[in-house]
């Protein structure tokens, strides 16, 4: 018997699909907060594999031919069906594990950039952040930095708020708006709430003895924002110049519309006056 | 030995992208394993703007001079300083002919 799993990212609805039991029930743990109603954008039916040793470097590699891909040198492999708005997969099965779903996670943000740039509406951009986004009387923050920074702290220093994740941040841009919500997947620390709010302040983060927040030039921001963005780059394609003048752009947009500071903080909450 | 000055300037565009952000210039090296963020600022953001393969070193050069009111030798000297530093990260190509 196949068993669905919808849920949400971003603007779309993936349903997941699988006869193994035991793989739907991990799956709806990890994405448990995220679980949609709305009718799927994209069917992605999985079809487990017996586990291969994951080795450090093969969970990079990536190839396709026409509309079949490989991703980790066969731990995920399958094909994409534009007209039929179907990603079939066959996954190795360590990857619902606690310990890999990593892999797994960062596929789907592939297959979410993918239909995003299939679908995208003209004048609205989406792209994905390693950052923490937080949503406090309406407003959204983003903080971001590279590894050990400190997001993974500023969202347990700001549990009184709603944190969308500690670690992966959606930016959606249009006109009007720049607005943020959470990927649906576990956080690393904090429980996570479903959220969107309009983006109000991004910060870099940088640890510290001491508190204080100093304001940071456009041309600061992207240079800094750059490395830590998800390349936009689709599934079946090579354009990897494409989608870094996509970021390049996005980044640039993102950096004349919204405020940027550095922000110094110690282990408290005592941040946050600085920010009101 | 042909003189530098003389030499046609271009950026390369093969594998890379570039935006103006205020006043400098942020370039993405986009080849996979070997990606490299780097920023220019005003005066090298400028040449690199002007490096279109049909000007000389000496062209960019008057241009920066009169775009910044600087002093021609000094100049020269900056912009070979400069370009000798990026062609090493293929950034730009020098020829004797216009590219």
């Amino acid at each position: 018997m196949q068993i669905s799993l919808d849920i949400k990212f971003g603007q779309f609805t993936f349903s997941l699909t699988t006869g193994e039991n035991k793989a739907i029930e991990f799956l709806k743990g990890h994405y448990s907060t995220d679980q949609s109603y709305s009718p799927p954008d994209l069917f992605i039916p999985i079809k487990l594999i017996s586990p291969t040793r994951i080795s450090a470097g093969s969970s990079y590699q990536y190839t396709f031919t026409n509309n079949q891909f490989n991703f980790g040198s066969g731990l995920i492999t399958g094909n994409w069906d534009s007209k039929k708005k179907t990603c079939s997969l066959s996954v190795d099965e360590s990857l619902f594990t606690p310990k890999e779903i990593w892999l797994f996670d960062r596929f789907l943000c592939r297959i979410f950039y993918t239909l995003s740039l299939e679908e995208r509406v003209k004048g609205e951009e989406e792209l994905i952040i390693h950052g923490t986004g937080i949503l406090k009387d309406g407003k959204g923050y983003v903080f971001f930095g590279p590894p050990e920074s400190g997001k993974s702290t500023v969202a347990q220093l700001s549990h009184r708020f709603q944190v969308l994740h500690d670690d992966m941040i959606l930016v959606n841009l249009t006109e009007n708006e720049v607005s943020i919500e959470g990927v649906p997947f576990n956080p690393k620390v904090v429980e996570r709430r479903n959220g969107r709010g309009e983006l109000s302040k991004i910060f870099s983060l940088h640890k510290s003895e001491k508190t204080m927040i100093e304001k940071g030039s456009p041309e600061e921001f992207i240079r800094k924002v750059l490395p830590e963005i998800f390349l936009p780059q689709p599934l079946l394609s090579e354009d990897r110049k494409g989608a870094f003048q996509y970021m390049l752009n996005f980044a640039t947009k993102l950096g004349e519309r919204i405020p940027y500071y550095r922000l110094f903080f110690k282990k408290d909450e005592s941040f946050w006056r600085l920010i009101e | 030995m042909e003189d530098i000055k003389d030499l046609y300037v271009k950026r390369n565009e093969g594998d890379i992208i570039w935006n103006r952000v205020g006043k400098e210039i942020i370039i993405i090296m986009t080849r996979k394993k070997d990606e490299k963020i780097l920023r220019l600022n005003s005066t090298a953001g400028f040449i690199w703007e002007n490096s279109d393969g049909k000007k000389t070193v000496e062209d960019v050069v008057k241009s920066l001079c009169l775009k910044y009111e600087v002093e021609k030798t000094k100049a020269m000297n900056e912009t070979v300083k400069l370009l000798n530093q990026i062609k090493k990260t293929e950034l730009i190509t020098l020829s004797s002919t216009p590219l």
